[in-house]
């Protein structure tokens, strides 16, 4: 530990004692005190009580905790992304506000502003991911269990808990120091900090968790009669158009599918690039319901959620020549807390399902396409998502 | 007024200079004022003399911090005056933090002022000033003297609802009471 800096005791503004301490010493008589240039406390700089003193880490030391920072949080990144069955609390929360109250108790007043804890969030978030991988490789453990599109949105989730953590290791900094507690007893908080994810995933492993399943269901209308769309769904087979932004930073692309879906208990295989989806055919009601249930899920996104089934409804649209159909994901939820994974679940299945019913109409449209009238653009239409 | 033991209490306590069963009395006063103003009176009458009641009064650390929320008080300056800066810590639901004030008058003998004032800002957390006064009993001025502490104030916390606030602040100048109740007649019994 190096550099001793004094701060008010009132608004932590740095205080230059030195220099009554200095003129004391050279024969000046007792110095009776000083005042904060800021706020104007006064304070004795003969008293240690009178004002806050930080120790302030040398460049080892900060190294040395960074290092030690990014050697815990990646190994809890990797263990709760790879070992756990999904994302849950200690994760999304845990670790960020941990990681930010590692920053703020290492912190002093004078240091780190906010562009520079953006800075030092962002390389903790490179520290984690780089030493999580480092750590899967020397193991043989799989790599982090996460795409970039997750981890985008576990950055962004990660950005309002890290500055409450940052605050809150600040403040229990602070209070510390006006205790005047040594470093012994600083350290051990340090290392509290970066324990506490893994106690808390522990925790949360303890509590039994029900089977979340949710489901989104997505609209379209086709400008195709019925028969043609319901065709249209039952020999879909190639997606040609391009897919949107989202699905493909966000998903492994939809290429096709093979096998049948004429009856009941036949299975088709969902091909997308670098992963799988295989379906089984549980309800067919001719021209009106196919509904499967995914029996095999090889999508890179297991840790995330586990589809279990879903269906297509067609009814006829509100217009003479068209259809209205309904294309509904039942899933299993495995990232928590809901309330922050649901929007972007939701998202990505309204994307992927737009993109694939996208497919569909432009099968079922092409071959009215020489009839102007029967080209009527409609937009593809959300019903919304809801838990189960 | 009139001596409200209801509000705040008596015990009886043993003065062992005259070998008789004496009695602490206390009384809390609420002076209705214009909202957001808050004046609150409390009165001990101690069986000691207004000299040896002073010894202890005038010890800051000691009699500052008997009181509900104050845990320590730190003088910025040495020596105390008027004009001295103080820093109280106080501690609320297990959390500690500083107020700051000033000594606003200083009377040897009879009494003191002292402001406490949030960190963030005298318009802030509450401003108050504690008025401490002593002065003999009228009827046997060397047996017994008052100790009274009006507190002076501004309630700033708007959002809190006007019953919350008055039980607040009653049930604190209790609390008050009987902390300073309690010292007193460990200190002179």
């Amino acid at each position: 530990m190096s550099g001793l800096s004094y701060y008010c005791l009132q608004c932590y503004k740095e205080l230059r004692p030195a220099s009554s301490v200095q003129e004391q010493a050279l024969g000046g008589g007792p110095a009776d005190g000083d005042n904060c240039p800021h706020c104007g406390l006064q304070y004795n700089p003969e008293d240690e009580q009178t004002f806050v003193s930080f120790d302030i880490l040398s460049p080892w030391a900060s190294y040395l905790l960074a290092l030690m920072g990014c050697l815990f949080g990646g190994g809890f990144f990797l263990l709760s992304t790879n070992s756990n069955e999904g994302v849950g609390w200690a994760l999304v929360l845990g670790l960020p506000i941990c990681a930010g109250a590692v920053l703020g108790y290492s912190s002093s007043p004078r240091r780190f502003r906010f562009w520079r804890k953006m800075i030092v969030a962002l390389l903790l978030g490179a520290g984690f991911l780089i030493m999580a991988s480092l750590i899967a490789n020397f193991f043989s453990l799989g790599g982090v269990g996460m795409g970039t599109f997750c981890l985008v949105m576990l950055g962004l989730v990660f950005i309002l808990p890290f500055f409450f953590g940052d605050w809150l290791g600040y403040m229990i900094r602070r209070r510390d120091e006006r205790k005047q507690r040594g470093w012994p007893w600083k350290g051990m908080k340090i290392v509290i900090f970066l324990l506490l994810p893994f106690g808390l995933d522990a925790i949360e492993g303890l509590v039994p968790r029900a089977e979340d399943l949710a489901f989104v269901e997505t609209q379209a209308v086709f400008s195709a009669p019925l028969e043609r769309s319901w065709d249209s769904i039952v020999f879909y087979e190639q997606i040609e158009h391009e897919p949107p932004f989202l699905l493909r930073q966000a998903l492994p692309l939809p290429v096709g599918t093979t096998g049948g879906k004429a009856e009941v208990g036949e299975t088709s295989r969902c091909v997308y690039e670098n992963g799988y989806l295989v379906k089984k055919i549980t309800r067919r009601e001719e021209g009106s319901l196919l509904g499967f249930r995914v029996i095999e899920q090889k999508l890179h996104f297991e840790h995330d959620l586990e589809l279990r089934e879903g269906s297509f409804r067609i009814e006829p649209g509100l217009e003479p020549g068209t259809t209205l159909v309904t294309l509904t994901t039942i899933y299993r939820r495995l990232t928590y807390p809901a309330f922050i994974w649901q929007p972007a679940e939701t998202l990505i299945l309204h994307t992927l399902h737009g993109h694939v019913l996208e497919g569909m109409r432009a099968n079922a449209e092409r071959e009215l396409a020489v009839d102007p009238a029967a080209t009527v653009p409609m937009a593809i239409g959300r019903t919304g998502s809801m838990e189960r | 007024m009139s001596w409200s033991l209801a509000l705040s209490g008596s015990s009886r306590m043993k003065n062992n200079d005259c070998a008789s069963w004496r009695v602490v009395r206390s009384r809390m006063d609420w002076v209705k004022q214009a909202w957001p103003s808050v004046r609150l009176s409390m009165e001990l009458e101690v069986p000691v003399s207004k000299e040896r009641l002073w010894e202890f009064v005038s010890d800051l650390r000691s009699f500052l911090t008997t009181d509900p929320y104050h845990r320590r008080v730190l003088a910025m300056r040495r020596p105390i005056g008027v004009g001295t800066h103080l820093a109280i810590e106080h501690g609320l639901l297990g959390f500690s933090f500083f107020r700051f004030g000033r000594l606003l008058r200083w009377q040897e003998g009879s009494g003191y002022s002292i402001s406490d004032l949030s960190a963030r800002g005298c318009r802030q957390g509450f401003p108050h000033v504690f008025n401490i006064s002593i002065e003999p009993d009228a009827g046997f001025p060397r047996d017994r003297s008052k100790l009274r502490i009006e507190v002076k104030g501004r309630w700033t916390a708007g959002m809190v609802p006007t019953v919350l606030r008055r039980w607040w602040l009653k049930f604190t100048c209790r609390w008050h009471l009987r902390l300073l109740r309690r010292k007193l007649e460990a200190m002179y019994t």
